[in-house]
């Protein structure tokens, strides 16, 4: 077996640790003997995208975001979208989340087009939603409980058409008031929690993998690893937001 | 009226100051913020006779302000400095509070003055600086400043508050750099020459160009996202510098290098591992040039410049060597990982990681750092693991390729320092900051040192 994992805009998306979650699926593919490439396309770079099997797409700046648009906008929304309904395996974080929607609308009332591959928008604030948070996973996600950092002034609202990933069990998450974490579409995986999220949360990051491979391989089976460094790192936020 | 407030804000400090004093406690702020409470305009009114140097930016504030104290130190030149890093405004007041007299009237008359940039704009527009200093831009405590644009922008109003300040910036660092771009102050540009490192690939704080946002290309490349960049599309590039570092050659105990600046040519040794301690260095030269020193004195006394506390600083703990480098974010972090890497010998290395306030409460930043590096070119036996967040640390270095079996997590302090003392070996401690006071405050007290804020 092997996965083909597509790094979107490393050069510009890569604030909050958000390669942690790269190495992360990486190192577990590793030790279970599954092979893994990662490739990184930065801004510019007119690859086909079909041959690939999970799209990862970090946070990053509000400044940073705008450089991105006008890429997006020359024909790499169209490759994305398609991957999207196509149900390769994304794994969205943040801003690369938001980008996702169908808009941003800036705290002092600019409205900035988005990408509108998934029904979801964004309102921003100047007044940022930040800390350790936590929340329930939906059963359709693997289920259990993430823990994980959030620090964003954006409050995103969803549409008809998708499902929130989660439901916050500390912390604000999509907005701080309608109890949603995050989105899911077919195989995408939109969150706030950076962290990173993965490598504390490993269960997730295994049925994030599991989702991918089955897409390519029809079925997919992981085998148990050692996880007693995730699970302490997981206990510790555990106990101390009081879950 | 303000006399009288500026009487009580004073009269409050002390109070503070010698109760504190009597608990055993090393609380550095508490005393300024009380004041602060009582005369909001305090440190506009003490820093008022007072020459001050402000040295802002993420990394090389404390270091910088040690180079510019020696300076002044071996000058027989007296001065008041925040040395214990209450880096915050009321720190600075209490420093300047500690200085004055109850009326107000300041003693020394010359301040070497370390400030945290979210405070920057207050103390600038408070101090009317006579120079100012900004060592380089790294994303830093996103928690706190969002990112790293915000930090930037803390920056430009800080210069924009105090007109009357000659403004030294680092030319390598674009982010900094571009401070002095629509500046109306003078400005002094200090850098490297001539040092060229292959680019890393990855990780770049600053990717784009701040005009057009077009990606940078480096003719010369130092390490991050310094070094001889330019913008392909607009033609933005590094300014010229006048305090330059030529012919660097860095070793294990320091780095030797020409220095030119527009006086001239000289030989100079920078005393501290590690090319970052280089930049520090033409930060403070030029910092001491803006401030209108003797700078050939400043250079000499330069070369007799060791470490401040926890930046590469040296304890005997009960026989054990033990260096401690603060690492705060993943530049700085980077270049302590190499520092380790470079040493030949088996080491015992600590790993510290807390989240309180004045480390920054997410913690995401270590995954950002090339560990990997390290443990691509070492297999330690043991790996010491401590701090509020030792999980996480220990999380990392196993993502890292580092052995988990190896791993030491140490559940108190005193553990900790068991271990330092019975290492038989030397040991490297990498500390973010609370853990560095910490971990600082325990071992020095076993090697007999003195604590921080004496």
């Amino acid at each position: 077996m092997e996965l083909k994992i597509c790094h979107l805009y490393p050069d510009v998306l890569n604030l909050y640790g958000d390669r942690g979650n790269i190495l992360c699926m990486r190192r577990r593919l590793a030790w279970r003997g599954i092979a893994c490439s990662v490739t990184e396309l930065p801004l510019g770079a007119r690859d086909d995208l079909t041959g690939y099997d999970l799209f990862f797409i970090g946070g990053g700046q509000d400044f940073e975001q705008t450089v991105l648009l006008s890429d997006l906008n020359a024909g790499r929304k169209e490759d994305i979208r398609a991957a999207a309904e196509d149900g390769k395996a994304f794994l969205c974080i943040c801003g690369g989340y938001q980008l996702l929607g169908t808009g941003y609308r800036t705290a002092d009332g600019q409205m900035c087009e988005y990408t509108g591959i998934l029904d979801l928008y964004t309102e921003g604030s100047t007044d940022r939603m930040i800390g350790n948070y936590a929340f329930r996973l939906g059963p359709e996600s693997g289920g259990g409980i993430v823990v994980g950092f959030e620090n964003h002034g954006g409050r995103t609202r969803l549409g008809s058409g998708v499902t929130p990933l989660g439901t916050v069990l500390k912390g604000y998450g999509n907005n701080g008031q309608d109890g949603t974490e995050g989105v899911r579409y077919k195989n995408i995986y939109g969150t706030y929690s950076h962290g990173p999220v993965l490598p504390k949360n490993p269960r997730f990051c295994d049925h994030i993998l599991t989702t991918a491979l089955a897409r390519k391989y029809g079925s997919a089976e992981l085998a148990p690893l050692d996880d007693a460094a995730e699970d302490a790192a997981f206990q510790y936020m555990s106990n101390r937001l009081h879950l | 009226m303000k006399r009288i407030r500026t009487f009580l804000a004073c009269l409050t400090a002390r109070l503070t100051r010698a109760a504190i004093r009597l608990l055993g406690r090393g609380g550095t702020a508490l005393p300024g913020k009380l004041a602060l409470r009582v005369c909001p305009s305090l440190l506009a009114e003490l820093g008022k006779e007072v020459e001050t140097v402000i040295i802002t930016g993420t990394n090389g504030k404390t270091t910088t302000a040690g180079m510019l104290r020696h300076m002044l130190d071996e000058a027989g030149t007296p001065y008041l400095s925040n040395r214990s890093g209450a880096n915050l405004t009321s720190g600075i007041a209490a420093e300047f509070i500690a200085n004055a007299s109850l009326a107000g009237k300041p003693r020394k008359r010359l301040a070497v003055i370390e400030c945290d940039e979210g405070n920057f704009p207050a103390a600038a527009a408070a101090l009317q600086p006579r120079a100012i200093l900004i060592t380089n831009l790294f994303r830093d405590q996103l928690d706190r400043y969002g990112e790293v644009s915000h930090t930037r922008d803390y920056l430009r109003r800080g210069i924009a508050a105090a007109p009357g300040a000659a403004v030294c910036l680092n030319a390598d660092c674009s982010l900094t750099a571009s401070l002095g771009e629509d500046a109306p102050n003078p400005v002094i540009y200090y850098g490297l020459n001539g040092y060229d490192s292959p680019r890393e690939t990855g990780l770049s704080d600053a990717p784009n160009c701040l005009r057009c946002g077009a990606r940078y290309a480096y003719r010369r490349h130092t390490f991050a996202h310094l070094g001889d960049w330019y913008c392909p599309e607009c033609g933005r590039s590094r300014p010229e510098a006048q305090i330059i570092a030529e012919d660097v050659v860095s070793g294990a105990d320091g780095s030797r290098l020409t220095l030119r600046t527009p006086e001239g040519e000289r030989p100079l040794t920078v005393a501290l591992p590690a090319l970052y301690n280089v930049y520090n260095a033409l930060a403070a030269l030029a910092a001491a040039g803006a401030m209108g020193w003797d700078t050939a004195r400043c250079a000499d006394s330069l070369e007799s410049f060791h470490a401040v506390f926890g930046r590469m600083e040296e304890l005997n703990v009960g026989g054990t060597e033990a260096r401690i480098v603060l690492v705060k974010n993943p530049a700085g972090c980077d270049r302590a990982l190499e520092y380790l890497a470079s040493r030949e010998d088996e080491l015992l290395p600590i790993f510290c990681l807390n989240d309180n306030l004045n480390d920054g409460t997410d913690i995401s930043w270590v995954w950002d750092a090339d560990y990997e590096s390290l443990f691509a070119k070492k297999r330690y036996e043991r790996i010491g693991v401590f701090g509020i967040r030792a999980e996480d640390m220990r999380l990392r270095l196993k993502y890292a390729g580092a052995d988990d079996a190896a791993m030491e997590v140490y559940p108190t302090l005193d553990a900790l320092a068991e271990a330092v003392r019975n290492a038989g070996r030397p040991v490297v401690i990498l500390p973010n900051y609370t853990a560095m006071l910490a971990v600082r405050d325990k071992l020095s007290a076993l090697s007999g040192g003195g604590r921080f804020w004496e």
